[in-house]
């Protein structure tokens, strides 16, 4: 919880900043156009909250209540719409089959990695698709405070998104993410099939800030 | 300065202390733990609890079906610390002191069982149980009356199988309920007043009272448990 409240300060300064900036520094487009071009992509940084929804059979589908959690994402303009960049995301969950998964009672889910993707842009809409991969950590926790263990996985992901710009610099974003962590958990066979991997359907909406000036003239 | 120093090394033989209490769960690991259990007359007996526990830690636990059935999902620990799975026995008991025994016994209408594995570097495995019997429990009451006027000494012990019984997962039958309530004699003389002695142990089982009098050889008196509770009187 205090970290999702940090995640929504750290948003509503960055996005007073960008509005502040506006403010101030009202610019022609026509003449910015003519002076320096179409200006520069930089990138985009979108934040927001993370529904995560587990399917198929699987131990978190099957054994745990997840709940809210949060992504950070930034992607940098690399070439042409093309973009890569850092990925960020957690959420937390509780397990509610203990005999299916072992005695344990809450876990965070931290994904850190990278995402490579495609974007475009339609009016005041931008549209992409990325795919993702990094290290997935489940920080699962006992009845005691030292009872925590960890399972890992690689995360693998696709990610498409939408956005909608309010202002140049500032927009909303819908982002629908298809995942699968494949499981390090070492087990017998006959529990492979719940441990060797996760699908999940997430999803994030929340801000996004549009970096460089080229989004002036989108 | 010295002081200091004192202090740092004192706070961290106590974080030393506090971290060597739990055992270190294995991360990236799990194992299935499944049997069934049943009574003396092969019937299933539902309700019982059945934990995989290392020390004070329960890694994962379930209770048997209607048909006697469970299976659960366990943790597993780093291989310094033996894998204990209970059958019948208290959540976080402390099975090692002397008092193991029926204290430690969940239903006290059955015995109980502690299957253990020692070996380091052990394996995400399947622990099939395959078939746990749990003899219905029985209790032993033995009076030691003193008879005034002889000038007789005894000395006695108890053998008799213990509420639980400990087997080692990587031996083939090694089931081992043997107890020996005192390995050493108690002496009783005409100065030892009478009293009795309750011990727990399982149905349709044998107490063996061993005595010596008068330091002759040792006597062996068999006392059958045929019922939940029995008595035993034995004078002196």
């Amino acid at each position: 919880m205090f970290l999702n409240f940090r995640i929504l300060f750290v948003a509503l300064a960055i996005s007073s900043v960008t509005i502040a900036q506006e403010i101030e520094n009202p610019q022609n487009p026509e003449t910015e156009q003519e002076n320096n071009g179409p200006g520069k992509n930089v990138g985009s940084v979108v934040m927001g909250p993370y529904f995560p929804i587990a399917f198929g059979d699987n131990f978190v589908n099957n054994g745990m209540d997840l709940s809210l959690g949060a992504r950070v994402s930034f992607k940098v303009n690399a070439y042409k719409g093309i973009y890569i960049g850092p990925y960020f995301s957690f959420f937390n969950g509780d397990v509610t089959d203990r005999a299916l998964l072992g005695n344990y009672s809450n876990t965070t889910n931290f994904v850190i990695g990278g995402i490579v993707g495609y974007e475009t842009h339609i009016n005041k809409f931008d549209f992409n698709i990325g795919i993702g991969v990094g290290g997935s950590t489940y920080n699962n926790n006992g009845s005691r405070e030292r009872d925590g263990f960890e399972d890992t996985a690689t995360a693998v992901w696709l990610n498409p998104e939408v956005s909608y710009r309010i202002t140049t610099y500032l927009g909303f974003y819908v982002a629908p993410e298809i995942r699968h962590d494949f499981m390090n958990i070492d087990a017998p066979a006959a529990l492979e099939d719940t441990f060797k991997g996760v699908n999940y359907l997430n999803v994030s909406f929340g801000l996004r800030i549009n970096l460089g000036t080229a989004y002036k003239y989108l | 300065m010295k002081r200091n120093y004192l202090l740092q090394i004192l706070f961290l033989g106590i974080l030393l202390l506090l971290q060597s209490c739990d055992p270190e769960i294995k991360n990236d690991t799990r194992i299935l733990i499944k049997g069934n259990i049943v009574d003396s007359a092969n019937n299933p007996i539902p309700n019982i609890s059945v934990r995989c526990q290392a020390r004070y830690a329960v890694l994962g636990e379930a209770i048997s079906d209607a048909n006697g059935q469970f299976q659960f999902t366990s943790l597993e620990v780093e291989a310094f610390d033996s894998l204990n799975i209970l059958v019948n026995i208290k959540p976080g008991s402390n099975y090692y002191n002397e008092d193991y025994g029926y204290p430690l016994i969940e239903n006290t209408n059955y015995s109980a069982k502690q299957y253990f594995n020692n070996f380091h570097n052990r394996p995400a495995t399947t622990y099939n149980l395959g078939t746990v019997q749990l003899n219905e429990a029985a209790q032993l009451t033995i009076f030691f009356n003193n008879i005034p006027g002889d000038n007789n000494s005894v000395s006695y012990k108890l053998e008799y199988d213990s509420a639980i019984c400990q087997i080692d997962l990587n031996l083939n039958n090694s089931e081992d309920c043997n107890y020996l309530q005192d390995d050493y004699y108690q002496l009783l003389d005409i100065t030892s007043s009478s009293f009795e002695t309750n011990l727990e142990s399982q149905l349709n089982t044998t107490v063996l009272l061993k005595y010596k009098l008068n330091n002759e050889p040792e006597e062996t008196i068999s006392i059958p448990l045929t019922n939940l509770e029995n008595t035993h009187v034995f004078e002196f």
